[in-house]
C-alpha cells in the first residue's frame, strides 16, 4: 500500500467520534477608535506611522524618488508602477533602495497590514528592498483578525497566490532576549496611512 | 525519577546555580509577557475554547480534511508528498535536491525537520543547509539543538553569542552588544538568501478550505527565502490542517500572545500558489502521529500549535533546560508527545513533573498535560519501565498505609529517626529529598495521638 493509503487509512482507524465546529462570533474592542487603536498597535509593533492626505503622500513619494536614484513603485494610483522586477532575481533586487507597496488593509488590534501578491510584481520586494513604505487606506482599516479573515474570504480571488500580514519591522529576541529590530528585511518600514481618496 | 536520564541531566544543569536562575528568570520573563497579552483581551477564555473545538473537531474527520487540503492544494499547482515516518521525509527532501541539482538550502523554524534529523541526514549526503532563524542559525554554528521550540538559543547568554559568531562569522572578540551580533547575522544569512536554489518551511496552518500554508516568523526569514529560491518545500505534521480560513481568525489571535506576548508575529505569510516558473511542494508527515490519534487518553495532544506557553511556565522546564529532556519537542508538551514514539528511552519525561499543571492553564487549544502526564507514567510502569527500586517502594508504602498498625509503628519510627538519629535524615545519599530541601522539624506527636488526647 502507498504511503498516502496507508497513512489516511490509520487516521481512519484511528479518528475520535465526530464532534462540531464552534461558532466563531469574536470582536476586539478598539475602544471606539479604529484609527487610534491601529495606530498604537502599530508603535507597539515597532513601526513609525504617518497620517496624511493623499496629497501628502504622493509629495513625500516625489521628494524619495529625488533623494533615492533605485526607487520601486508598486502602488498603481501612485505612479506607474515597475513591473520590470518581475523577472529580476534575489541579487537584482536587493540594490532597491525603497519600495512602496500598498496594504490591502490594515488590522487595529495588532497593527497588521494585508499586502497581497496581487499587490506587487515580485513578492520578495517587501523583505530585500533597504526601505519600505507601506501604505494604507484610512477607511480599509477593520478592527480584529476575523474582520480581515471576511475581507480576505470576500475577496475570493485567492489573494494571488501570497498573501502575508506585515505588522511593524522585522525582529528578534534571539540574542538573550534583547529586542534588535530589523533582524532582516527593511531597514526602515515607515506606515502611511492615507486619510481622503486621491484627488 | 532519581537516576533517571531527565533527573541526572538536570542535576548537571543545575550545579550552575546563578546560571539556572538566570534561565528560570528569561523563561518567566516570556510567562510574563504572555499574561499580560492574554488579559487584554477579555475574549481570551471563550478564544482557547473555540480553538480546542476547531482541533477536536479537526482531529475526528483528520482524513477527510488531509485530502480535502491536497486536492485543493494540487489544484494551485503545488506537489504533495506523503512520508509515512522521518526516513521517508528526510528521502523525499533528498530526491527533490538530487533531482534539481540543488547546492544553496536555506531553511527556516521548523520543529519537524529537527525531529527528523534532516540537517544531519543531508548532511551524510554532502547536502549543506543553512538555518536562517537567528536563534536557530546560532546554534547551527555551535553545532547544537535547539533547547527551546520558539527561542532555539533562549539557553545561550549575549557572551556565548559573541563567542560563536567571532569563531564562525569573524566579529570582534569580545563585542556582545546584540545590535552588533544581529547586524552580523543578517548580513551573513542575507548572502545565504539571495544565493539560495531551495528554501525549507514548516507549516502552522494548513487550511483545507484553500491548500493555503501557514507560517508565522519575526523574522520575515521564511518569506525572503521562498521568495528568493526557485523552489519551496514546506513541511508539516497531519495534525497542522485546519477546516477553514476563518479559522486561522482564532488561531492567530491565540499563538504570539501565547508564545511571546505579542498580538501577532511581525509577518504572517500564506502560500497557496507558487509564482510561475517556480516549484511549491508540501510535505504531509506522519511519523507516529496518527498512532497518537488512536490513543483515547493521549490524542489530545495532537492540538498542538507549538506555542511553547507550556515550557515557559513549568518549574521544571525553567530550571533544568531543553537539553535535559533528550528529545527534539522538549517541556510538557514534549513529554506527552515523546513516549508516544518510544516509551521506554522517554519513559524518565512523565515523571520531570511536579504535576502542577500550570502547563493546561496556558494552553491555548486546552491540552490537558498534566492529566496526560500521569495517564503516561501508568503506562510507563505498566510496561515495567518505572525502575525496580519505585516498584519496591510503591509496594511497601501500600502495604504500610493499608495496614493501620504498619502505619503508626512507622511513623512513630520515623519520628523518632528525626529526633535521634538525624544524621541519617541529612544524608544525601539516604534521604534523596535532603538534596534540595530541608528537613521539617519532627512533630512531637501524630495527629492521632493528639487526637486521641485532646478530643474526649
Amino acid at each position: 500500500m502507498k504511503t498516502r493509503e496507508k497513512i489516511l487509512a490509520a487516521v481512519r482507524n484511528n479518528k475520535p467520534v465526530q464532534t462540531g465546529l464552534p461558532a466563531i462570533n469574536f470582536h476586539f474592542d478598539i475602544n471606539g477608535n479604529l484609527l487610534k487603536q491601529f495606530r498604537n498597535s502599530l508603535t507597539a509593533s515597532g513601526a513609525e506611522s504617518v497620517l496624511g492626505s493623499w496629497r501628502q503622500f504622493r509629495k513625500h513619494y516625489e521628494d524619495q524618488r529625488m533623494i533615492y536614484p533605485s526607487i520601486c513603485n508598486q502602488v498603481t494610483s501612485l505612479d506607474k508602477t515597475d513591473s520590470s522586477v518581475a523577472g529580476k532575481n534575489a541579487a537584482e533586487l536587493a540594490a532597491i533602495e525603497i519600495c512602496y507597496l500598498e496594504g490591502e488593509f490594515g488590522v487595529a488590534e495588532n497593527g497588521a497590514i494585508w499586502v497581497s501578491g496581487r499587490n506587487m510584481s515580485n513578492r520578495l520586494l517587501p523583505f530585500i528592498c533597504q526601505h519600505l513604505v507601506l501604505m494604507v487606506r484610512v477607511d480599509s482599516l477593520v478592527g480584529d483578525m476575523h474582520e480581515a479573515y471576511d475581507m480576505i474570504t470576500t475577496a475570493r480571488e485567492d489573494y494571488g497566490g501570497y498573501g502575508v500580514f506585515i505588522a511593524g519591522p522585522s525582529k528578534t529576541a534571539d540574542i538573550e532576549q534583547s529586542l534588535v529590530i530589523c533582524a532582516h528585511g527593511p531597514l526602515r518600514l515607515p506606515v502611511w496611512i492615507v486619510e481622503a481618496e486621491k484627488v | 525519577m532519581p537516576g533517571s536520564k531527565h533527573a541526572i541531566a538536570a542535576e548537571l544543569f543545575n550545579a550552575d546555580e546563578p546560571r539556572t536562575n538566570w534561565h528560570d528568570e528569561t523563561l518567566w520573563f516570556v510567562r510574563q509577557k504572555r499574561d499580560k497579552a492574554a488579559h487584554l483581551i477579555p475574549d481570551w477564555e471563550a478564544l482557547r475554547e473555540a480553538a480546542s473545538q476547531i482541533k477536536n473537531h479537526t482531529l475526528s474527520n483528520l482524513d477527510d480534511y488531509l485530502t480535502a487540503f491536497e486536492a485543493r492544494a494540487r489544484s494551485n499547482g503545488v506537489t504533495v508528498h506523503w512520508a509515512a515516518d522521518a526516513a521517508e521525509h528526510n528521502e523525499i527532501i533528498l530526491g527533490i535536491i538530487r533531482k534539481h541539482g540543488i547546492e544553496r538550502i536555506v531553511k527556516s523554524k521548523s520543529m519537524l525537520t529537527e525531529e527528523c534529523h534532516l540537517n544531519d541526514f543531508l548532511a551524510k549526503q554532502g547536502v549543506q543547509v543553512t538555518d536562517t532563524d537567528l536563534g536557530e542559525c546560532i546554534v547551527q554554528l555551535r553545532k547544537e539543538p535547539p533547547s527551546h521550540i520558539v527561542l532555539p538559543a533562549i539557553h545561550l547568554k549575549k557572551e556565548d553569542v559573541s563567542d560563536t559568531f567571532h569563531e564562525h562569522l569573524g566579529t570582534e572578540k569580545g563585542n556582545i552588544s546584540p545590535e552588533y551580533l544581529a547586524a552580523a547575522a543578517r548580513s551573513y544569512l542575507r548572502n545565504k538568501f539571495v544565493h539560495a536554489q531551495l528554501a525549507i518551511t514548516g507549516v502552522n496552518f494548513a487550511v483545507a478550505e484553500t491548500g493555503a500554508v501557514v507560517v508565522c516568523t519575526n523574522e520575515g526569514n521564511a518569506d525572503i527565502g521562498v521568495h528568493a529560491a526557485d523552489i519551496h518545500i514546506a513541511c508539516m505534521g497531519i495534525e497542522k490542517v485546519i477546516p477553514q480560513t476563518k479559522h486561522l481568525g482564532v488561531f492567530l489571535r491565540l499563538l504570539a500572545r501565547s508564545a511571546t506576548g505579542q498580538s501577532i508575529t511581525a509577518y504572517s505569510s500564506h502560500f497557496s500558489k507558487p509564482v510561475k516558473g517556480k516549484e511549491m511542494h508540501i510535505v504531509i508527515v506522519d511519523n507516529g502521529r496518527s498512532t497518537q490519534l488512536g490513543r483515547s487518553d493521549f490524542r489530545n495532544s495532537l492540538k498542538c500549535i507549538r506555542c511553547a506557553a507550556c515550557f515557559n511556565t513549568c518549574p521544571v522546564y525553567r530550571r533544568s533546560g531543553g537539553y535535559s529532556y533528550h528529545t527534539t519537542v522538549a517541556g510538557p508538551i514534549g513529554s506527552i508527545l515523546a513516549p508516544n514514539l518510544d516509551l521506554k528511552a522517554y519513559s524518565d519525561l512523565p515523571f520531570s513533573s511536579t504535576l502542577c499543571g500550570s502547563c493546561t492553564n496556558v494552553c491555548p487549544v486546552k491540552i490537558n498535560i498534566h492529566e496526560q502526564l500521569w495517564k503516561w507514567r501508568q503506562e510507563v510502569t505498566k510496561h515495567g519501565y518505572s525502575g525496580k527500586g519505585k516498584t519496591i517502594i510503591m509496594n511497601l508504602m501500600a502495604g504500610i498505609l493499608s495496614s493501620p498498625v504498619l502505619y503508626r509503628v512507622s511513623g512513630k519510627l520515623a519520628r523518632w529517626t528525626m529526633r535521634h538519629l538525624p544524621f541519617l535524615m541529612k544524608s544525601k545519599q539516604f534521604n534523596l529529598w535532603y538534596k534540595q530541601l530541608e528537613m521539617p522539624e519532627a512533630p512531637a506527636q501524630s495527629f492521632t495521638e493528639w487526637y486521641k488526647s485532646n478530643i474526649k
